[in-house]
């Protein structure tokens, strides 16, 4: 893997948005993991979400700007094999979205009566 | 059991452990005046809650604040200050202690500021909307006020 650079002599594209990498908490559940993030100024239009070979990417538009520019929030997690991923809800409200990573069965957590 | 990998894809993690190191070593050394560093660039750059925008008959102040609820916003206009209070927490205590917490960045606590308004206004016609955890303030502009403005010649030494 290789980081895209200009071609020689060509001016740098102008940017026109600002990266920010929004808060997160993470908590573990019985069948699931729950990812909160702090989106201020994010409506549900606005987001993209996807997982690809396992990483979870968020990229969501605001309506804030810092310095003149738009902002925008990204971030990423690689995901274990123990999160059923075709199975991720997302909603978001007042600019906090909720992610629910369910655990495949194999993942979820048995316990074992001892007689 | 953990079913996030351990690193994230933004920030590798020798970055992560070199910049608190960094910090923690200048705070020794220069005491905590300041945040240098990652510090100072956290607070002054990314952490501002709020943007001030100022409109041909308002001005526009909107305060980033996600998760909260009308009730708990408190705001007032004295003279040309905004000032606002959030009280917010989210969940009790009881329910906290409920929760596995793999991290935590997000603060549960009260927030409280001031913000010089650079124009003069009508505090008395001021508006507040919260939309998409977003407080936006509208106070129309007080037209009959002068701008405490002065005009700087700038003389050139031959």
């Amino acid at each position: 893997m290789s980081e895209k650079k200009d071609a020689p002599g060509t001016a740098p594209e102008k940017k026109e948005y600002i990266t920010i990498r929004p808060a997160a908490d993470v908590t573990d559940e019985y069948d699931g993991m729950e990812i909160t993030f702090e989106l201020p100024g994010v409506s549900s239009d606005n987001v993209e979400l996807e997982v690809k070979n396992r990483l979870l990417t968020l990229k969501a538009k605001s309506s804030l700007h810092r310095r003149g520019m738009q902002i925008v929030y990204k971030r990423a997690f690689y995901l274990s094999d123990a999160v059923d991923a075709d199975n991720i809800t997302a909603k978001i409200s007042h600019g906090i979205l909720t992610l629910f990573l369910p655990k495949s069965e194999s993942a979820k957590t048995h316990k074992i009566p001892v007689e | 059991m953990n079913l996030l990998a351990k690193r994230e894809h933004e920030v590798p993690a020798a970055l992560e452990k070199v910049f608190p190191g960094m910090d923690e070593l200048v705070r020794t050394m220069f005491g905590r005046m300041i945040e240098p560093g990652c510090g100072l660039l956290r607070s002054s750059v990314f952490d501002s809650k709020w943007e001030t925008e100022v409109l041909e008959n308002e001005v526009v102040v909107k305060i980033s604040c996600p998760g909260c609820k009308p009730e708990e916003f408190n705001l007032e206009i004295v003279g040309d200050f905004l000032n606002f209070k959030i009280d917010h927490c989210e969940e009790t205590k009881a329910e906290c202690k409920n929760k596995h917490y793999v991290f935590r960045e997000r603060s549960c606590s009260e927030y409280e500021d001031s913000i010089k308004l650079p124009v003069p206004v009508k505090g008395a016609e001021a508006k507040a909307k919260y939309a998409d955890g977003v407080l936006c303030v509208t106070i129309p502009r007080d037209m009959t006020q002068p701008l405490p403005a002065k005009t700087i010649k700038v003389h050139c030494e031959k």
